[in-house]
């Protein structure tokens, strides 16, 4: 029988289980005690005394806390788990439809513009939030009758449109600068029972649901094909869990914040402990979610002791990363996430050509050398204006275009490489590593001038790097594992940065001005080497075409027509890495260029990777040439960052894009 | 009652403060300034000197409306990134910066001398930093007699106010911005402005814990439980004010709270927290109307 089989294998992972529980349940225990003796609980729990500070601690603090950890993190892992098994994705979270940034928008929005919303508390402003961009998401997926990859894509789309908007709003208003942050950040601090009922009731709604589905959802395993032979609504039903999830999770985050992670590492942590035996496992992602989240949150209240408050969510970040990479090891071989249009097929000729993407480059650079708002209004003069011009104009024109390009080629090295459409740039840490840089440069040096900055951005960005290419690289060279890492250790930079950004430090406000991108700082010379930078990887891809090409075949192929598969992509995600590094570090992380240029650069028709390496470039520097132009002219003189700004031009373009090509 | 005469003396010391700049503004041609750092153009003003560019100018004169901003100083933009082609046209001499700003923006040495206002806080507390920060701006412009003055009217005023206030209790005192779910909140603690004000005007900061470089620190409500004997001061958001009001409502935490229960509970105006001098009087202003009534 197979459970002698898989007991056999189980069993080491059985000890790691037995000492997560005893060191949840330890901490929970000592931290209880440390509230209220033990032997007084039960007193506490039925014949309370009202004026006693220590046992309404008790009641009323520590104990709702710990239930509210233990149900958000179950809430957490089955949605996790749902998401993970209905997309077929290993990188799917419960955030990915959009779910977070639309509860997020919709909560920044209210709190600031519309106090009356919060009548019913935040949950029903939360779930609007989140109903709105699951409408959206799915309004752009349908039409690909709900595939994954289409979901994914569509959901990582409006997940960073909303994301930008978002970060407008919280920049613009500084007065509340620490209360959003605070909830971005994630806290189970508790003044009451009212949180942990509500998500209580929103979970065992959810669990009934789902064990009311429980044989249609085991029937996905088969593939959406044979699940429609066998009579299945695949559409339909994917499409009612993926709601029904994505309102619980917005009905814990409305009371906790942002806890990232646990939805995404629950039901990985669960298989390599081997609670699930299958692939698709809600009660043991649950299980998992609730123990990990309690146990952080038991970590993060025993170290605030010693450092003051800390926000649950970014330690969830800190600890739950090193724990998957840990894990990655211990994982079963996932299935290949599924082949995208990307790779699917490579010949076709391209929809507009190379010389009108050189063009429309060339007189994208015009107007934004030339035209400018200045003091005294509109200002079309190169010659009487040279000088400013040439002292602030002309670097940051070409630092916006030499991140835009060497953004896109990165990005179209990594989806050439994983054949995985979600993989981008900062999904490499590498933007997430050099923010902790900058942190460190602020907290350690007194007044860091721009070499300190530079070294510590740069150090930080490469160890991230080298670190999650090394983890990535172990287990049979599977290049979604390298992802898998760097999704881990960006977790674990954007915790240290979350926890820094919920502080209350002043300099907040220059952080997150540089995590949203932002060309204004720039100086002629790291403008310079930027597009220097970019133009060597330019010519490396450009003479290693073939190579690139060569990858789409798998590789099993490659091995018996002599191809040096592993050569080539290391090659690659070297050469992604370090231009992904160089844009980072000059004009801060731009998540949108990278993700979104190859794939319009796709759709437009560029299939081989000469030409498509040479329109990503165009189109990444156009894109963020006019975002650089319109960030600085808009609302002068404010300047509205180039990473929010590509989000918001480049996004209904790619919109359209899909719409028209999936008809 | 002794409330209205008390409020009249202290209208009145504000004027006094205000009388001497009100002389001195204007005597040479003053150097062309632009303050990123608010604190810096605050002592500006606070010397008679109008700066010619000043970061988040609308936000400013909303938040820090004395000494007033004049209507003719030029928006540079926010303090996070300033625009440099704005700055390079405006013709500086000067920028008054803080280090921070030097970290997002190191090409403003290229525009203008750059001066940064002092910002480590002393052991004496943050009020001491104000006095440091405005000697070392009006020895910039040339204006150490009016700065001395300054100084010494605010000294004045907050000794007047903490001998107004002698005769009511001393209770340790919190004040802090609760998070709109009225679970955590904001305190501020040493080295923050109103524990320095608190100080001068004779009352003990209830919060003593660990708090970050800019003397604040996150906490969850349990923390206030064990200071029954405290008053707690909020920092009033006009615009959060109903949720915050809600939230303390349905929490039994806090309605257990002992300074909630007996009524030692307000609101202060917002202030600005890493403000010198002229920040120090304004929230002095408000600590004292507060302490006042809940005593």
């Amino acid at each position: 029988m197979t459970t002698v089989a898989q007991g056999a294998r189980i069993r080491p992972a059985l000890g790691w289980l037995v000492l997560l529980v005893a060191v949840t349940l330890g901490l929970c225990w000592q931290g209880l005690d440390k509230t209220l003796p033990a032997d007084r609980w039960l007193q506490a729990l039925f014949h309370p005394n009202e004026s006693d500070p220590a046992e309404l601690l008790f009641r009323q603090s520590a104990l709702p806390r710990l239930v509210m950890s233990l149900l958000a993190g179950g809430a957490f892992g089955v949605a996790g788990s749902v998401f993970q098994h209905l997309f077929r994705n290993p990188l799917a979270d419960p955030s990915l439809l959009g779910v977070a940034s639309g509860a997020q928008l919709a909560l920044t929005l209210a709190l600031l513009h519309a106090p009356g919303a919060f009548a019913f508390g935040p949950e029903p402003v939360a779930w609007a939030g989140a109903a709105a961009a699951l409408g959206l998401v799915f309004l752009s997926a349908s039409r690909q009758g709900f595939s994954p990859s289409g979901l994914v894509l569509s959901g990582l789309l409006v997940n960073l449109y909303l994301g930008a908007v978002a970060g407008l709003l919280v920049l613009f208003n500084h007065d509340f600068l620490t209360d959003l942050l605070l909830w971005q950040a994630g806290s189970l601090t508790q003044s009451g029972w009212s949180g942990p009922l509500t998500v209580a009731t929103r979970l065992t709604l959810f669990a009934a649901f789902l064990t009311a589905l429980h044989r249609p959802m085991h029937l996905l395993e088969l593939g959406d094909a044979s699940s429609r032979a066998l009579g299945l609504g695949v559409s339909g039903l994917r499409g009612f869990l993926l709601v029904a999830a994505s309102l619980l999770v917005a009905s814990v985050i409305g009371s906790t914040g942002l806890i990232g992670f646990v939805g995404l590492a629950a039901p990985h942590v669960g298989r390599a402990l081997g609670v699930g035996r299958r692939a698709y496992d809600p009660k043991g992602a649950a299980l998992i979610g609730a123990l990990l989240l309690a146990l952080v949150d038991q970590v993060a209240r025993e170290l605030s002791a010693l450092v003051g408050e800390i926000p649950t969510g970014s330690v969830v970040a800190v600890l739950a990363g090193p724990l998957l990479l840990v894990l990655l090891s211990r994982l079963p071989r996932e299935r290949t996430p599924p082949a995208s249009a990307a790779t699917a097929r490579i010949n076709g000729s391209p929809a507009c050509s190379l010389g009108a993407l050189v063009a429309i480059f060339l007189a994208v650079l015009a107007v934004a050398l030339c035209a400018a708002r200045m003091r005294s209004g509109w200002s079309i003069d190169l010659t009487t204006q040279w000088p400013l011009i040439r002292d602030w104009r002309l670097p940051r024109v070409f630092a916006a275009a030499g991140a835009g390009a060497s953004l896109g080629l990165a990005g179209l090295l990594l989806q050439r490489i994983t054949r995985n459409p979600l993989a981008s740039p900062e999904l490499l840490g590498v933007s997430q590593g050099a923010g902790l840089g900058l942190i460190l440069a602020m907290l350690l040096v007194p007044s860091p001038g721009t070499a300190t900055v530079l070294a510590f951005t740069s150090a930080g960005g490469l160890a991230a790097l080298l670190f999650v290419l090394r983890l990535g690289w172990r287990r049979d060279r599977d290049p979604s594992l390298a992802l898998l890492a760097g999704v881990a250790v960006g977790g674990i930079a954007s915790g240290v940065t979350t926890f820094f950004l919920a502080s209350g430090d002043p300099r907040v406000a220059i952080l997150l001005s540089w995590f949203s991108g932002s060309i204004g700082r720039v100086e002629g010379a790291g403008a310079m080497a930027l597009v220097l930078c970019t133009a060597v990887g330019l010519g490396l891809m450009l003479t290693q075409h073939r190579n690139i090409d060569a990858l789409a075949i798998g590789k099993t192929v490659s091995a018996s027509i002599a191809f040096p598969h592993t050569s080539v992509t290391i090659a690659g995600l070297v050469l992604s890495a370090v231009l992904t590094a160089a844009a980072t570090i000059t004009v801060g992380p731009l998540s949108f260029v990278g993700l979104m240029a190859p794939h319009i650069v796709r759709l437009m028709g560029f299939r081989v990777a000469f030409a498509a390496s040479l329109a990503v470039a165009l189109v990444g520097a156009s894109l963020l040439v006019v975002a650089d132009w319109v960030g600085r002219n808009a609302s002068y003189p404010w300047p509205i960052s180039a990473g929010l700004l590509t989000t918001f031009l480049g996004g209904p373009l790619m919109l359209a894009m899909m719409l028209k090509r999936a008809r | 009652m002794t409330m209205p005469t008390r409020r009249r003396a202290l209208q009145l010391l504000v004027a006094c403060l205000a009388l001497p700049r009100a002389a001195s503004a204007g005597s040479a041609a003053p150097p062309r300034i632009a303050a990123i750092d608010w604190t810096g153009a605050e002592a500006l003003l606070a010397l008679g000197v109008s700066p010619c560019g000043v970061s988040d100018t609308s936000y400013y004169r909303e938040r820090m409306r004395e000494p007033a901003l004049p209507p003719d100083v030029t928006d540079i933009g926010p303090f996070w990134e300033v625009n440099m082609e704005l700055l390079a046209e405006l013709r500086l001499d000067l920028i008054l910066a803080a280090t921070s700003n030097l970290i997002s923006m190191p090409a403003l040495r290229t525009i203008a001398t750059v001066h940064l206002v002092p910002e480590t806080v002393p052991p004496e507390g943050r009020y001491a930093l104000g006095g440091t920060i405005l000697r070392d701006v009006a020895a910039l412009v040339g204006r150490e007699t009016e700065g001395a003055a300054v100084i010494e009217a605010a000294d004045r005023t907050l000794s007047r106010h903490a001998v107004a206030l002698r005769n009511s209790e001393r209770r340790p005192v919190f004040v802090l911005l609760p998070n709109a779910n009225g679970r955590n909140a904001v305190v501020y603690g040493v080295r923050s402005l109103p524990d320095a004000v608190l100080a001068r005007l004779g009352f003990a900061n209830a919060f003593a814990g660990r708090t970050n470089a800019a003397g604040v620190a996150t906490i969850g409500v349990e923390t206030l439980i064990r200071h029954p004997d405290a008053s707690i001061l909020m920092v009033d958001i006009p615009s959060a004010r109903r949720r915050v009001e809600s939230a303390i409502a349905r929490s039994a935490l806090w309605q257990a709270l002992e300074p909630v229960r007996a009524g030692r509970m307000g609101f202060v105006e917002g202030f600005y927290p890493f403000g010198g001098v002229p920040s120090a009087l304004r929230l002095a202003e408000s600590l004292v109307r507060q302490l006042t009534r809940s005593a």
